[in-house]
């Protein structure tokens, strides 16, 4: 389906709303049906640094599934280690 | 010998620690976990379940990524949403409408979380044969 079509389907029910406003309505359904039905995986790359500890995550993202370390799958620690790294973060 | 590496996450950030026996010592915390000590380009690789793009203005695009990333047969399902959203607007708010449509969406979904969990994995079974 085209987003037209879509903007089409919503604007029968709902003839007071612009464009935009439908785009935001539906943007948000998008949103909540992929977090519901975590139906689109990715994956994302990111180069590690010496002594550097936290690496930001992408806005879009909702949970990780899996981590890999140099082509090796690491496994997650539960909680967090009792002394923190103030390195500066990258993404 | 290669270090046992761990990940975790603090807010929106992902921590990487590498395992030792006690690594660092700050105050009186002795911790077996410190940093990671290599710089690797791409060395992080991150699988996760992320939103969709924003649609865009062109209405009329096929090459929408939040239209082509979630299959067509749902769309129709995220539409229903969208009306019931709508019909939650004070400017037009009737809630008979919006739990309808809330409740057709809610059908939709159920069907797209079984299709979400199950596209990877095909079924089947070994049958035994005698010779």
């Amino acid at each position: 389906m085209k987003q037209i079509e879509m903007v089409e389907l919503v604007r029968q029910h709902h003839e007071h709303l612009g464009e935009k406003e439908i785009r935001k309505l539906l943007d948000r359904a998008f949103a909540d049906f992929a977090a519901k039905t975590e139906i689109i995986e990715s994956t994302f790359l990111t180069s590690t640094v010496a002594n550097q500890r936290y690496y930001s995550l992408p806005d879009e993202l909702i949970k990780i599934t899996s981590v890999w370390f140099n082509d090796t799958l690491i496994p997650q620690l539960i909680g967090k280690p009792p002394i923190d790294d103030d390195t500066s973060e990258t993404g | 010998m290669a270090k046992q590496r761990y990940w975790y996450t603090d807010k929106h950030r992902i921590g990487i620690v590498e395992k030792g026996t006690n690594a660092v010592t700050k105050e009186t915390v002795t911790s077996d976990y410190s940093s990671i000590s290599e710089t690797l380009a791409d060395g992080l690789r991150i699988y996760a379940i992320r939103r969709p793009d924003a649609l865009g203005t062109n209405l009329t695009s096929t090459t929408e990524n939040a239209l082509l990333e979630i299959p067509e047969q749902y769309h129709d399902v995220i539409v229903n949403k969208a009306i019931a959203s709508g019909y939650k607007d004070p400017r037009n708010f009737q809630l008979d409408r919006a739990t309808y449509f809330d409740a057709e969406y809610d059908k939709g979904l159920r069907e797209a979380k079984k299709f979400s969990k199950s596209r990877y994995r095909r079924g089947g079974y070994i049958k035994a044969y005698d010779y």
